[in-house]
């Protein structure tokens, strides 16, 4: 039921109000400034950038984990882009430091949810949401359930022998970077960049093949 | 590994992992040589690699927490452990500590408890279900709250699902004796049900279990109904093997078919229509069927396809084993009849057939065994022959139309409709995915959201976290919803998943495009603007020449040109411009909204008709003539335009908004203390009453009526006799009937051409009187005439609305009341004519406010947690309110010297009120306060958006 005067703003739609009520997430200039420091070469400023993007990463998936419905899903990269546009001026911000800033929040959300795991671990709580499901954002193809603790482990021993194919799987996992993202923090070309996630995948899939779910021993 | 090594297994890894089997041997021959070791794992990574599949997207996600614990306490009961999620919550094995039995726990999703008017009916629901006392249903044994969690306590049924017996290794098939003698236990089960007038909704293997017994418990009985009371407040229906694991799911493990392919419901089901027991008929022929030869009746590999089998096509009847008696075959035909008035009628007729023929010598045992005489054979063969060939000619058919056609394989035509609450039509954007497997819709219900429609399990429900959001679109990967929220252009996961903010983009409610390179172009009331997918400062496009309010914009393939609607009274068009120039086309005219559908074609609606006509992608321009896709599909172009949304997929799937036509709600009498009082009969012709307005004795109601042709709208007066008849006679549109304090007259507001302003007329008739111009407003609308006569109150709309007052006497100089920033809305006056009543958006949502009149002060808040449309009864002691999404409620009233005072809440109506959207007010009460007039549901559900599917097999090659 369209009207050229509901067209216009809602006119004779009760949303209407919705629309005017609505105020745009306040953004802090400080990391945006962090994140042109140390891209800038200021390496501190990486430091204090980590521990701003930790804290608020913790915070915002402590706090999805809380409120959202069970049968959905946390997506960590989701999440790390939400830190992003929270975090970020983008009309200060080049979009190769936004590659930069996602590298970062990548390892952090790598952190919290270890950390989360850990914690949970030693609580002998249900810990059910420190499995992950290892899904394809485009074909629908079968998630698969892993732990991120054996993720987490299989990586560092990945990182042991291919440093850099352990960074990969880490952006493309935790931060969700696009292959030409990921070829800009790595400095790696893009087909380089695809041929290296390609077998870091295979091998980390492998890795954790056969292992136990959380639901199987619930 | 050494890095060495690991170098050495990832050269090979990439030369072979690219090539075919036979190529892939002879490279890891080669390469491996004799190192058997280097080989295995090259082996490992190669697997590991074709299991990860070829995306290039691959990120994870987590499982939310568990709501309940192990060894915590839910009410009576100690929670065991999760075992397994649905779309309805989670379920858990529990004991119930006071009858030392073990249960399953359905935990419904929080927020549910919030909803009061919810759990009011998922009360009664459980009520219902918890009489069904079956051994072959698994019972409910109640509802259990705690801690603002809301549980269904159900019978916990040991034993794999029939969805797990089927999909086991070897032998799918079920013998005839066993497959008949668990038909058998389903039917009695069904027959119970029915007798209590309880349908299934949704009965399908994985909601069958066996138990290590043999007994059949069928699971989950009408929950999925509760499920589709559940939907408006964002939870899905209950389905799926809740009780026996999360995943993998029967449909999953079929090689071929998608996950939770609609494969079970009925074809009144798939297309949107009311349902009732024979639905649950066709769904126990489909596992009877399925029972029997191993194999879904309408399985398919894409949900689409599914859904055109189960309306345009017979199961592959010669897949039944030779063995099946004939009486069966003839049995679940029956039950597969798509005529509901042609299927088999009562459950019990099934039961007894089955009951007979296992009780004849060949059947007496578990063991199937081979048709015993020579007739019985041959009348097999004969049948086995009849249907092979039937299937031959199917095939055939589908043969030609497949490969007659470029990318969109026309199969039949097949028309479906997704159904939302309240029977709503969303016009505020329908966007089918790329895929064609989902379809997003914008729907303001009391609020905006985004809903989805999956056709892979036919489920329509909110996306949470998509609230107050419109104008929905898809990423070209169909991976992501795109939607605005206020002034913001937001993204959520197609799977879920937060939304997230892409950019400030500007206020825009009529969705966008979405290219492949990530250029998103959306329109801004008289602008179009682009902006980049990953976000960023949107731009605004130098275009000259638009036409109108553009609309729904959408790109066609080359990614640079795109196609939009610019809306203008009369003359509205199609238009198309690109990223690269200031230039603007005219391709057509057309009436309501049009979109690209690819590969090549434009769909725009004109005199009511949805019509298809070929665009020249190199010249751009139209070519040959338009065809005609569908008909009705909105309401006439006069006055009041009746617009529709529409998109299609590359796949052949087009939806669109339903026009209204029809009526969908009633106006209902309750009386004070929420008790139905009776209802006022529709008016004539496929029409309802919108608007309705109270005369001031409580006797009488004017209202406004959509004429079902012209699309006009009209004002209509029902008496105390309940005699209706028609007030205004004009051409145009007259809306927003308000009563005159002897309710000897009515004004309203009117548009004629151009014009718009205000009329008063008698109820006896005669020539309506030209009270004031309003022709330079956008809307303008009557609320209220005070009690004295001296004064029409109303609102219009610049950039916001604002309240206005116009004298009766003096030089009747409109006085403006309230014009703050928020919106004042439905102002009515109180009896005394001292306090106005209005609601506004002065706090997050809208709520109910008074002020002093004339000069605004002093001002209170009434109402909290949301208010619309105020009105004064008992002679302005209490003030009423409609609470979307709880019902209506009461304040005491009065004033003291020095404060406003406003008393606790009551409730006058403890249900949900049928709002739509162009319609202003949803009820009425009488100035005593003792009978309140609501718009209620009515009539079986509508499909707000109707799908067609393989829709080009309808246009000219």
């Amino acid at each position: 039921m369209l009207t050229e005067n509901t067209v216009d703003a809602g006119g004779h739609v009760d949303p209407r109000r919705r629309y005017d009520s609505l105020v745009p997430d306040a953004k802090s200039g400080d990391v945006t400034g962090l994140l042109r420091a140390w891209t800038g070469g200021d390496l501190a400023a990486r430091d204090e950038l980590m521990a701003v993007v930790y804290r608020e990463l913790h915070q915002r998936a402590a706090a999805r984990l809380r409120r959202e419905r069970p049968g959905h899903m946390l997506q960590p990269t989701a999440l790390v882009n939400e830190a992003y546009m929270r975090l970020i001026d983008q009309k200060r911000t080049a979009w190769q430091n936004r590659a930069h800033f996602l590298a970062v929040a990548s390892e952090m959300m790598r952190r919290v949810l270890v950390d989360h795991a850990r914690r949970k671990k030693m609580a002998k709580r249900s810990g059910q949401w420190t499995k992950l499901e290892l899904y394809d954002g485009v074909a629908q193809s079968q998630p698969r359930d892993v732990d991120v603790l054996d993720l987490d482990r299989a990586m560092q021993r990945l990182s042991e022998f291919d440093p850099r194919q352990a960074r990969i799987a880490e952006l493309r996992f935790f931060g969700g970077l696009s292959l030409e993202e990921t070829g800009l923090v790595v400095g790696a070309s893009v087909a380089t960049v695809e041929r290296d996630w390609q077998a870091a995948r295979a091998w980390l899939f492998s890795q954790l093949k056969g292992k136990g779910s959380a639901r199987d021993d619930a | 590994m050494t890095p060495e090594r690991w170098r050495q297994v990832t050269a090979i890894f990439h030369a072979a992992r690219t090539r075919e089997p036979e190529a892939r041997r002879a490279v890891l021959d080669q390469m491996c040589a004799q190192d058997a070791s280097l080989r295995g794992e090259v082996e490992a990574l190669l697997a590991a690699h074709a299991e990860a599949g070829r995306s290039g997207q691959t990120a994870v996600s987590i499982d939310l927490l568990p709501q309940l614990s192990p060894g915590t306490t839910f009410g009576g009961y100690r929670v065991d452990a999760l075992i397994g999620a649905g779309g309805m919550g989670q379920v858990y094995r529990a004991t119930d500590t006071r009858l030392r039995r073990t249960v399953a726990l359905k935990v419904l999703t929080p927020g549910l408890a919030d909803d009061a008017d919810f759990g009011a009916r998922l009360d009664r629901e459980a009520r219902v279900l918890a009489s069904l006392n079956h051994t072959n249903i698994a019972a409910i044994h109640g509802l259990e709250e705690a801690s603002g969690i809301k549980g269904l306590v159900l019978e916990f049924v040991e034993g794999p699902t029939l969805a797990d017996v089927l999909s086991g290794a070897g032998h799918p098939a079920l013998g005839v004796g066993k497959a008949l003698e668990y038909a058998k236990q389903i039917a009695l089960a069904l027959e119970a049900a029915h007798e209590k007038g309880i349908i299934h909704r949704d009965l399908k293997p994985a909601n069958i279990k066996i138990t290590p017994a043999g007994l059949v418990k069928v699971l989950d009985f009408g929950i999925a109904k509760v499920g589709s009371i559940v939907g408006r407040t964002g939870l899905r229906s209950a389905n799926a093997a809740d009780q026996s694991s999360v995943r993998p799911t029967y449909e999953a493990t079929h090689t071929g078919m998608i996950l939770g392919t609609p494969a079970y419901m009925s074809p009144e089901q798939a297309r949107g229509l009311a349902i009732d027991k024979r639905t649950d008929i066709w769904a126990f022929g489909c596992v009877v069927y399925e029972m029997l030869t191993g194999r879904g009746a309408f399985a398919a590999d894409t949900a689409s396809d599914s859904l055109a089998k189960i309306i345009e096509r017979e199961p592959d009847w010669s897949a039944l084993p030779p063995s099946v008696p004939a009486p069966i075959r003839r049995l679940i035909a029956r039950c597969l009849q798509k005529d509901p008035t042609d299927r088999l009628r009562d459950i019990a007729d099934a039961r007894f057939e089955i009951t007979e023929v296992l009780a004849a010598p060949a059947h007496s045992g578990a063991v199937a065994a081979p048709p015993s005489s020579v007739t019985q054979r041959t009348r097999a063969l004969i049948g086995l022959a009849g249907a092979f060939i039937v299937a031959i000619m199917i095939w055939a058919v589908w043969r030609t139309l497949t490969s007659s056609s470029g990318p969109a394989p026309p199969g039949p035509l097949v028309e479906l409709g997704i159904t939302f609450p309240n029977n709503f039509i969303p016009a505020f954007g329908v966007s089918v995915s790329p895929n064609g497997r989902h379809v997003a819709a914008g729907v303001f219900l009391n609020s905006g959201q985004i809903w989805l429609h999956s056709f892979d399990d036919a489920q329509t429900r909110p996306l949470a976290g998509t609230e107050g959001g419109s104008g929905p679109f898809w990423s070209p990967d169909g991976s992501t919803i795109a939607f605005f929220l206020g002034t913001r252009l937001m993204t959520i996961g197609v799977n879920g998943g937060p939304a997230t903010t892409v950019a400030e983009a500007g206020r825009s409610l009529y969705g966008g495009t979405w290219s492949r390179d990530g250029v998103i172009v959306y329109p801004v009331h008289n602008k179009l603007f682009r902006i980049s997918a990953s976000g960023g400062a949107p731009v605004e496009l130098p275009l000259t020449g638009i036409a109108g309010l553009p609309l729904f914009p959408s790109f066609l393939p080359d990614g640079r040109h795109f196609v939009f609607f610019a809306l203008r009274h009369g003359s509205s068009v199609m238009q198309l411009a690109s990223l690269d120039s200031a230039q603007v086309t005219t391709l057509v005219a057309c009436d309501t909204a049009g979109t690209f559908a690819p590969p090549d074609r434009l769909l725009f609606v004109r005199n009511t008709s949805l019509m298809s006509q070929r665009i020249d992608l190199g010249r751009l321009a139209l070519t040959g003539e338009p065809d005609i896709v569908a008909s009705g599909v909105s309401q006439g172009t006069a006055g009041q335009n009746i617009g529709v949304a529409l998109s299609a997929s590359s796949n052949g799937v087009l939806a669109f908004s339903a026009s209204r036509g029809g009526s969908s709600g009633q106006l209902t009498w309750f009386t004070r203390d929420g008790k139905p009082d009776g209802v006022i009969d529709p008016p004539p012709g496929d029409a309802e009453y919108l608007n309705p307005a109270l005369s001031p004795d409580g006797a009488a109601v004017a209202a406004n009526v959509i004429a079902p042709l012209s699309g006009t709208w009209d004002v209509w007066l029902v008496d105390s006799a309940r005699r209706s008849s028609r007030l205004t006679t004009g051409a145009d549109s007259e809306y927003d009937p308000v009563w005159s304090p002897d309710g000897k007259e009515i004004v309203y507001a009117a548009t004629r051409g151009d014009r718009l302003g205000f009329y008063k007329q008698s109820v006896t008739g005669g020539a309506p009187e030209f009270l004031l111009d309003l022709s330079d407003e956008r809307v303008a609308i009557p609320t209220d005439w005070s009690r004295d006569g001296r004064y029409i109150f109303y609102q219009k709309r610049g950039l916001r609305w604002s309240t206005w007052a116009l004298p009766l006497f003096g030089d009747r100089k409109p006085i403006l009341v309230i014009d703050d920033q928020f919106n004042p809305y439905g102002a009515h006056l109180s009896p005394d004519g001292r306090w106005l009543a209005y609601d506004a958006t002065e706090v997050d949502q809208f709520e109910v406010f008074v002020r002093r009149f004339p000069d605004g002060t002093p001002k209170k808040q009434v109402s909290h947690g949301g208010g619309v449309h105020p009105r004064w009864t008992r002679d302005g002691k209490e003030l009423v309110y409609w609470k979307p999404g709880r019902g209506i409620l009461a304040h005491d009233f009065s004033v003291t010297a020095t404060d406003i005072v406003v008393g606790s809440a009551r409730t006058l109506l403890d249900r949900p009120v049928l709002s739509l959207i162009d319609a202003r007010t949803h009820y009425d009460i009488t100035r005593d306060g003792q009978r309140l007039l609501v718009r209620q549901p009515f009539g079986p559900p509508r499909p707000g958006v109707r799908v067609l599917l393989n829709w080009t097999s309808k246009v000219a090659k």
